[in-house]
């Protein structure tokens, strides 16, 4: 088994890549990995509560992302520096997802065996 | 050493793609093997068969062919990210083949190193 850490850094709809990795971290959790999904700068914004993707046609992410905490295939981290540099905290969170500092975040990165990014 | 690369942009806004092609070369010149290269997000548009660069310009699929047809590197795109970007198997250059996601943690798994071109 090895350590992957899936680092979103984007927000939701404005481009795929939250949703795409996040299909990729429900594989490798499928496959008996251990897995992280990171959200880090906007990347946070794929949790906030209150969007309406239909709106813009877009699909939900936040279910998903939910699902695969929920469903035990992915363990969700948020850096505590991004939500407070975006006037955020956990309470504006529709996924529950454990706060990290930027230091134990960083030691989250160091202790995996692979990180992909998007 | 045994390399994963996964290729998540396309083939010509930036620059991505060329440089994990040149990375690959470069490992393989060294003695090491490039295992598979993944292509996924919009790096699948790397696969297209129907990419015609003017003149003497980079062309992604026919390096990545390429580097196939030599070294036996095995070119995999995520068939979701394909599908919602108009790639598909008929579409593919020489090397190429539609695989899913459990093939890039496949290689990441078997594999020394994961590395990631784009984002």
């Amino acid at each position: 088994m090895k350590n992957f850490v899936f680092v979103v850094r984007r927000a939701a709809h404005g481009t795929a890549h939250g949703r795409e990795l996040a299909e990729a971290a429900m594989l490798a959790g499928a496959m008996d990995q251990s897995v992280a999904v990171a959200f880090l700068d906007d990347g946070v914004f794929q949790l906030k509560s209150g969007q309406c993707p239909a709106a813009v046609g877009a699909v939900a992410v936040t279910g998903p992302l939910a699902a695969l905490a929920e469903d035990g295939l992915a363990r969700l981290y948020v850096e505590s520096e991004s939500l407070a540099e975006r006037n955020l905290s956990a309470e504006d969170l529709a996924v529950a997802t454990q706060v990290l500092t930027r230091a134990e975040m960083s030691d989250l990165l160091g202790r995996a065996d692979v990180i992909l990014t998007a | 050493m045994e390399f994963a690369l996964v290729v998540t942009e396309g083939p010509f806004t930036r620059q991505s793609s060329a440089t994990a092609c040149r990375f690959a070369r470069a490992a393989i010149a060294r003695g090491h093997r490039v295992w598979r290269v993944f292509f996924f997000h919009d790096g699948v548009g790397n696969a297209s068969r129907h990419i015609e660069p003017p003149g003497r310009e980079h062309n992604a699929a026919g390096e990545w062919s390429a580097l196939a047809r030599e070294h036996g590197v095995d070119l995999v795109l995520c068939v979701t990210a394909a599908q919602r970007r108009g790639i598909c198997a008929e579409a593919l250059a020489p090397g190429f083949r539609i695989g899913g996601l459990g093939q890039m943690v496949e290689a990441s798994i078997r594999c020394d190193r994961t590395l990631v071109f784009g984002g």
